[in-house]
């Protein structure tokens, strides 16, 4: 925009300033929910990050046995506390989705 | 593991006490028809338990593939439509502006009409909907549906044909509200799809069968063969049970794929944020071509005024 301003006459170059500051002034309000978007990324972001510690997050490579090691110990840490975990089980799992299960 | 663990330690102690009453009463077998009970165990058991294990694990992985295909379809449709609006929506920025609003909370909404939920996290769709607008719409009965239905009304208003437009733009704004109709049915579609997956576990009998004939088979093992196998009993009865009711408890766990804090299940979260992610890159994109197409059109006319002038 510059490049024209600056190749055309003077009174020319005043418009085009003008017109361009004004185009970019609409473009920013006609974009409302962008710029709304863009300040609130990092709250959307922070709220639906998965609060477990799930396979996902603990386990960066894409290695598959890398995976599996972490489901053994994810085993490990059920074995270990395991009343803990019943109970946190029982109270995490909606009742509709408990009736298919063994306990 | 915590699906399995009861009828695992079932079977265990199953081994346990059968070990305790061998060593002590010492259990008197008949040892001629040992073998062809075995026999018989192993065919039985072992053919039937393999069928069903299998179409258990085989339909519960489609039912997976199924919905996470469905979340697939949710957030392609939600670029193509936001993409469109984008385009076809440029001469009522406040409408288009809703539109894209509307299509992400009906993403954050059918997340949490799968978890059953009974709130939205405001801080979910911050900078998009404003906070009476979620409270409204996850207080909905279907807060998918109510998504759509908000997005839907935005397409007719700022597509709406009446006498005071040429009749070139009723035509285009017919077939490109037909076309974003489509793409708001198709996202309907999808989460109707999900909630049959996620309100039609697979039919009990089938489930019920399954789990009786292992229980059997497992809990009969060390009766059977106890008196070849002594004291491996425990142990072999302790993995035996790991590996057959493992099959069980994944296909349980996988079966309905909507929960929070399962490692196998959908990362409904992660899709939302995709989906977010995506339509800020088309709307700086459609910002950025919008300009440009501005001052283009700004380039011309001066041009056009600078060769006028004498």
């Amino acid at each position: 925009m510059s490049q024209l301003a600056t190749s055309l006459p003077a009174y020319i170059s005043k418009d085009v300033e003008e017109a361009s500051e004004t185009s970019s002034l609409e473009m920013r309000e006609g974009f409302h929910l962008l710029v709304s978007m863009i300040q609130h990324e990092e709250t959307r972001r922070k709220a639906l990050q998965k609060a477990d510690k799930g396979i996902r997050t603990s386990v960066k490579s894409n290695a598959t046995w890398l995976r599996t090691v972490f489901v053994w110990r994810v085993s490990s840490l059920f074995i270990t506390g395991i009343f803990d975990r019943i109970h946190q089980s029982k109270t995490l799992i909606p009742s509709n989705h408990r009736n298919d299960r063994w306990t | 593991m915590d699906v399995i663990f009861v009828p695992w330690t079932l079977c265990t102690l199953n081994a346990v006490l059968w070990q305790v009453l061998d060593s002590t009463i010492g259990l008197d077998y008949p040892t001629d028809t040992t073998f062809e009970w075995q026999s018989l165990h192993s065919a039985v058991f072992s053919t039937t338990l393999a069928f069903l294990l299998v179409f258990r694990l085989n339909r519960v992985a489609l039912r997976w593939w199924e919905t996470r295909r469905m979340w697939g379809v949710i957030v392609e449709q939600i670029r193509i439509l936001v993409a469109s609006a984008m385009e076809y929506m440029q001469h009522s920025p406040e409408l288009r502006d809703q539109l894209v609003a509307w299509t992400l909370g009906f993403a954050v909404a059918s997340k949490q009409l799968l978890r059953k939920d009974v709130t939205i996290n405001l801080h979910e769709l911050a900078g998009i909907l404003s906070p009476d607008q979620v409270e409204r719409m996850s207080s909905a009965k279907h807060p998918p549906l109510y998504a759509a239905g908000m997005a839907r009304h935005v397409i007719c208003r700022a597509l709406r044909v009446n006498h005071e437009i040429s009749s070139g733009e009723a035509t285009s704004h017919s077939l490109n509200r037909q076309m974003l109709e489509n793409n708001v049915t198709t996202l309907i579609q999808n989460i109707g799809g999900m909630e049959r997956v996620s309100s039609t576990p697979l039919p009990l009998v089938y489930v019920a069968h399954l789990r009786t004939f292992l229980m059997i088979y497992l809990l009969s093992i060390p009766y059977l063969y106890g008196s070849s196998w002594h004291y491996w009993t425990i142990p072999n009865v302790f993995v035996l049970s790991f590996a057959l009711l493992g099959i069980d408890g994944a296909a349980a766990d996988c079966e309905i794929p909507f929960m929070k804090n399962r490692a196998n299940h959908l990362d409904m979260e992660a899709y939302c944020l995709g989906a977010m992610n995506n339509v800020i890159q088309i709307m700086i994109q459609a910002k950025e071509l919008q300009q440009q197409s501005v001052l283009q059109s700004q380039e011309c006319s001066l041009r056009q005024t600078v060769t006028a002038r004498p």
